[in-house]
């Protein structure tokens, strides 16, 4: 009865009590219509209990066919209304779908949101490393950055840095001992060390051996050539992954540093060892441009600011090649030039060496100078003798002139005053004579002390009347002269001291040793002192203060050129009324030096 | 005493001259070996008192040149011969060599006297 689509009843009363009491109409979905021909009030209340549906009085065929065409009508709405109804309900399904897959999707974005910043986060930690570990300079400030790095896992134990020299022979730098490399030899009966390395087994076995102590598990890197990282670990199992993670992340970056690190220390040391041979060479050596800009030197170099200036003023930009020769105060320096080759635009680039000339002009400079004092002996000898001649004859005229003439008279005085030129002439010839005379000037090993010792018992009558010191405290006391001639120094320096003393004063005569290679001889005396207005002409040829029977003014000029010849020095220090010390200082000689100059 | 005095300097042989003659000496002067020479061979003096260089001729080649001095008796003098008045040089046969400069011309004459004998 529910596949029906109309149920038309058409039963006597008492018939329709009996299906009611079969069938309850209320559960029934179809229309139900009940016919009857005649009615009455308990079939209205049955109608209403029973949800009929239609009721029909009559039995009039149209309303009949008029309630089949409403129950078709409803039929069909029912039919719609379900298929609607199913319609809705798949599109709920639809809807529902998609929400399903929203809701995967927003998930699936959000997953990997998190990723991204996962990823970003890693991404950032490794850069950050990158800075830290680009400040490395050294390889201990590497080893630093990595233990700095990696000390969030705090089970990890030390860090290597290992340096495999050949089959024997390795170098570990290791923070927690020094900051320096260490020698080590490989274990005995490991020969494999660089395999074990470049493999990253046995490491483990091979630090126990190489440290003595046992050792954590390794975690090895090989970082550039013969160098690999190490570090020793005590991580569980589950901590390693995320560790080897991590390790490997920054593998790239340690390579990279350490082999930016690596390549400076081998140009920074190649670099120290030129610059060593470089500051070894005692020539001032630079680098320059065509404008004069210096950029590398040696040591020699920086020790003498005032050559480079010298140079620069004394050069033009077009002689920058010329080899030349530069004056440098006292000293004469030839500087090499030559050009380095240079890269078209760049500046041309010169190497400059200079070269000391000094001594060897110096020595040059001796040469002529004696030379030219031999030939002036040589003319000054002649021309002495040349003017002895005429003025014996005028000074022994002027004594027999003065033996015929009358004493006090005014032609007396005059032959007096023409006998004493004449004689003060001849001894300035004669002394001449004596500085010119290169008979003997042959200078050899002399000692100082025993020619002191022979000069003062000949000065033995002058110093009578004078206390005499000799303080010869020099140890070393040989030295190149030439001993007649020092010995005349001597006795002009005393005869001069004597000179000094109006009164009775004394004479002291000393020797010492100021540096090791020098000599120092003084010669003082109590006497007047030298006024400090004719210090500085003592020296000179012709200057004298004393009286002109006393001195004709060559002694101390010629003094001085004897102790020069000797490469001495000669000077004093005088205070008037206390007395004047007169100091030589010569070079010091030894047995087995040369000779002769 | 006939003195001969060959010096280039007249100054010299002036003085010299003049302080022997004072003490009585015949004295003939030569400014040159060669004018000397020619005194010398004339003159025949006791005692010659030669300058050992002079422009025209030395003292050894005047000696040479007169060969055979007789009586005559030489004094040489030098200021580039010796060291001290007195020293006789060794290669010339001479009886006393003088240095120039003189110191006293009157210590020189005593010399020649001596040295004459």
């Amino acid at each position: 009865m529910d596949s029906a689509s109309l149920i038309i009843i058409n039963l006597p009363k008492h018939e329709l009590d009996f299906i009611s009491g079969r069938i309850d109409f209320n559960l029934l979905t179809t229309p139900i219509v009940l016919t009857l021909s005649q009615a009455d009030i308990d079939i209205t209340e049955w109608i209403n209990q029973k949800n009929v549906s239609y009721f029909i009085q009559d039995e009039k065929v149209e309303t009949l066919d008029r309630l089949i065409d409403v129950a078709k009508t409803r039929i069909q709405r029912r039919t719609v209304i379900k298929q609607i109804a199913e319609q809705s309900k798949s599109a709920d399904q639809v809807v529902q779908d998609q929400e399903e897959q929203i809701i995967a999707k927003t998930l699936d974005i959000e997953l990997s949101n998190q990723e991204q910043n996962q990823k970003l986060k890693r991404e950032r930690q490794l850069l950050k490393f990158l800075k830290d570990i680009a400040l490395a300079d050294f390889y201990d400030s590497f080893l630093r950055s990595i233990k700095n790095e990696f000390k969030v896992f705090h089970a990890l134990g030390e860090i290597f840095l290992v340096e495999i020299k050949n089959e024997q022979d390795l170098a570990v730098l290791n923070l927690k001992v020094s900051d320096l490399w260490r020698d080590h030899k490989v274990p005995s009966g490991d020969t494999q060390a660089l395999n074990d390395f470049m493999s990253g087994k046995n490491l483990s076995t091979f630090f126990a051996n190489l440290l003595q102590r046992p050792f954590g598990r390794s975690v090895s890197m090989h970082l550039k050539g013969n160098y690999f990282l190490i570090v020793e670990s005590h991580l569980s199992d589950i901590q390693n992954v995320p560790f080897q993670e991590f390790f490997s992340d920054r593998q790239e970056i340690l390579k990279m540093v350490f082999d930016k690190i690596d390549n400076e220390e081998k140009m920074n040391s190649f670099a120290f060892r030129w610059e060593k041979i470089f500051d070894f060479i005692k020539d001032p050596i630079a680098m320059i441009d065509e404008d004069y800009n210096v950029f590398a030197h040696n040591n020699a170099f920086d020790n003498r600011p005032e050559l480079f200036r010298c140079y620069q003023e004394q050069t033009k930009a077009s002689d920058l090649l010329k080899n030349r020769n530069i004056i440098v105060g006292d000293s004469s320096f030839d500087v090499l030039a030559f050009e380095v080759g240079t890269i078209d635009g760049a500046k041309r680039t010169f190497v400059l060496t200079f070269k000391d000339q000094t001594e060897s002009n110096q020595l040059q400079l001796e040469l002529i100078q004696k030379k030219k004092m031999a030939t002036i002996g040589k003319l000054a000898g002649h021309l002495s003798h040349e003017l002895n001649n005429p003025l014996t004859g005028i000074r022994s005229m002027a004594q027999i002139l003065l033996n015929e003439a009358v004493p006090g008279t005014s032609t007396h005085k005059d032959l007096v005053e023409i006998e004493s030129a004449a004689h003060r002439s001849l001894s300035v010839i004669k002394n001449f004579i004596e500085f010119s005379d290169n008979k003997n000037t042959q200078i050899e090993l002399t000692d100082i002390h025993t020619l002191i010792e022979r000069t003062m018992p000949l000065m033995k009558t002058s110093l009578r009347n004078h206390v005499v010191a000799k303080n010869l405290m020099a140890t070393k006391y040989s030295a190149q002269v030439n001993a007649p001639l020092f010995q005349q120094v001597l006795f002009n320096l005393i005869k001069n001291a004597i000179q000094a003393m109006s009164e009775k004063g004394r004479v002291s005569i000393d020797t010492e040793n100021p540096t090791s290679t020098s000599l120092k001889i003084s010669v003082s005396d109590t006497g007047k002192g030298i006024p400090a207005s004719v210090q500085a002409l003592i020296f000179q040829p012709f200057f004298t203060t004393k009286e002109k029977t006393q001195g004709n003014g060559l002694g101390l000029s010629i003094v001085k050129s004897i102790v020069e010849s000797f490469r001495g020095k000669i000077y004093f220090t005088s205070a008037e009324g206390v007395g004047t010390q007169f100091h030589i200082e010569l070079p010091v000689a030894s047995r087995n030096e040369n000779t002769s100059h | 005493m006939k003195i001969l005095v060959i010096d280039d300097e007249v100054l010299i042989t002036m003085s010299l001259k003049r302080a022997l003659e004072k003490r009585g000496h015949t004295v003939e002067v030569a400014n040159g070996g060669v004018s000397g020479i020619e005194v010398w061979r004339r003159m025949k003096p006791d005692m010659v008192v030669l300058d050992f260089m002079m422009p025209d001729m030395n003292a050894d080649q005047v000696l040479s040149e007169i060969g055979d001095r007789g009586a005559s008796k030489v004094v040489l003098m030098s200021a580039y011969l010796g060291d001290k008045a007195g020293e006789k040089p060794p290669s010339l046969p001479i009886e006393l060599f003088i240095k120039k400069p003189f110191e006293n011309i009157f210590d020189i004459c005593d010399l020649i006297e001596k040295a004459a004998g």
